[in-house]
């Protein structure tokens, strides 16, 4: 069904068509909420407190993409949990064991599709990707996230961060330049079409 | 590559990978690309870190993220139509409360000395009456039972107290020693003055005076109670002969039995009247209202 359709629906009260638009845009909302905050049960705690959060305003939503209104909202809960966060130990991004030592391989980023090796690789390529973006401010992890893994336009991001335009081409440049440095630590681990150059040459 | 790539120069490769420059813009970084370069390595990079983040895989929700109804709040909805319910239960059951205790206290404040006095009776002559009362002859109870039958009939036609008022009230002239029959005067008189003389039984006040002390003390423990006035007639006058019989056996003084008896029947006797009762049942409703107006305003502040 469209969401508008859905959404007219939610405005009337009917929670089960809400319910619907959840099951359509949770992956994108818990992603960007994990990509962004970088903890397992944090991104859950916000992914779920900005489905509240739309549900309580969606009559605030003007029409318009209805991924991008549901974007900002998700945004703002991750600041809310990072802020939270902020107050609180913060846990490590990679799961350690009883000896309090990190566990290379965590459960949640197994991938069951690929051999053994791919998916060790594309684990610790990710977990590599993860930890840079997890160096980088939380402005600039915000619009990496939002325009390389959302793949959200200038402008969108523009909208859903309520930020000038010219300061999110900034920001995603300097937070590509941040990264890059980052990731030139981890040039074994990227992959041949990824393999940046030595920074000497 | 810091030192070889400005910072502008940067943000326009950063735009350009994302096809995000105006074509002026674009046409302009091609050609600086074609003879630069350290622009052309600096676009490699760029890209491939693109790329490289653009390759984390997307992370399937772990869980279903529906609402329960709970959380979206339709629950809640419903917090505020109780609370002002509730409140207002409170607020109604509150004004009603005050209302009646200063009803109580005004309309029939006149009497309003003695439930402290009661308050104050001690204990322990309660057992004594109850020793007492064991000990009375029969022919003692015999009488307090015939005195009950004649005095029934005279109270359907007219009110007991109001006879024993009178007899309190010449009690008083006759022998006033009593601290009781003193603080029981100025309430006697007013009941007496509302009385025709007439309708006074003179017998039975000038036979014993020091039961219509009694009685007269009785008399405003009832009319003390508000309605309880012409409810309880026919039980006051049972316990009191029951007093009276008392006195003159147990053998003591006049002062002694005063003393000892009337907080004793007045414990024994009374019961709760209809306006104790509803000043309870108001406060109670009053709280517990309050309590749950206080519970779903939190609740709804959750």
């Amino acid at each position: 069904m469209d969401d508008a359709v859905l959404i007219q629906q939610s405005l009337q009260g009917d929670l089960d068509a809400f319910n619907r638009l959840v099951l359509a845009y949770q992956d994108m909302l818990y992603n960007q909420a994990y990509r962004v905050i970088g903890e397992p049960g944090a991104a859950e705690d916000a992914t779920q407190e900005a489905f509240i959060s739309a549900f309580r305003k969606l009559h605030t939503y003007r029409g318009g993409s209805f991924k991008s209104w549901l974007l900002r909202i998700v945004t703002n809960a991750c600041y809310d949990e990072l802020r939270r966060r902020k107050r609180k130990p913060i846990a490590p991004l990679e799961p350690q064991n009883e000896d309090g030592e990190e566990i290379e391989s965590p459960t949640w980023m197994v991938d069951p599709g690929d051999s053994p090796e791919e998916r060790l690789q594309q684990r610790e390529l990710a977990g590599a990707i993860q930890r840079c973006l997890d160096q980088l401010s939380t402005d600039f992890r915000m619009v990496v996230v939002l325009i390389d893994v959302q793949g959200l336009d200038y402008a969108e991001v523009s909208k859903v961060l309520e930020t000038p335009l010219g300061t999110i081409k900034s920001r995603l440049a300097r937070a590509r330049h941040r990264m890059q440095d980052c990731l030139r630590e981890f040039r074994e681990l990227l992959p041949s079409a990824f393999r940046l150059r030595e920074e000497a040459s | 590559m810091k030192e070889q790539i400005s910072r502008r120069d940067w943000e326009r490769l950063s735009a350009y990978v994302d096809d995000q420059l105006t074509p002026h813009e674009r046409s302009r970084v091609e050609e600086r690309l074609g003879n630069e370069p350290r622009l052309r390595d600096a676009l490699d990079d760029l890209r491939m870190t693109r790329a490289a983040v653009k390759s984390l895989p997307q992370m399937p929700a772990p869980r279903n993220f529906t609402l329960t109804p709970e959380m979206a709040g339709q629950e809640l909805q419903r917090s505020p139509r109780l609370f002002a319910t509730f409140r207002l239960a409170s607020v109604i059951s509150t004004v009603l409360l005050v209302m009646v205790i200063l009803g109580d206290l005004i309309g029939f404040g006149r009497v309003g000395m003695l439930p402290a006095q009661e308050m104050a009776a001690p204990a322990a002559p309660m057992e004594m009456e109850a020793n007492e009362a064991v000990e009375e002859p029969e022919t003692s109870a015999k009488e307090a039972e015939a005195d009950v039958g004649k005095v029934e009939p005279e109270e359907e036609a007219q009110p007991q107290p109001e006879a024993m008022a009178e007899a309190a009230l010449e009690a008083e002239s006759a022998d006033a020693e009593g601290i009781e029959a003193e603080e029981v005067q100025p309430q006697a008189e007013a009941l007496a003055e509302a009385v025709p003389e007439d309708t006074v039984n003179d017998e039975s006040v000038e036979a014993e005076p020091e039961l219509a002390t009694e009685r007269g003390m009785e008399e405003d423990e009832v009319a003390g109670e508000g309605e309880a006035y012409n409810v309880e007639p026919t039980l006051q006058p049972a316990s009191t002969q029951g007093a009276q019989t008392t006195v003159p056996e147990g053998g003591l003084s006049d002062d002694l039995a005063a003393d000892s008896e009337i907080p004793q029947v007045v414990a024994v006797s009374k019961p709760i009247s209809t306006i104790r009762v509803f000043e309870i049942l108001l406060g109670v409703i009053a709280i517990v209202s309050g309590v749950a107006a206080i519970y779903f305003r939190r609740r709804k502040h959750q």
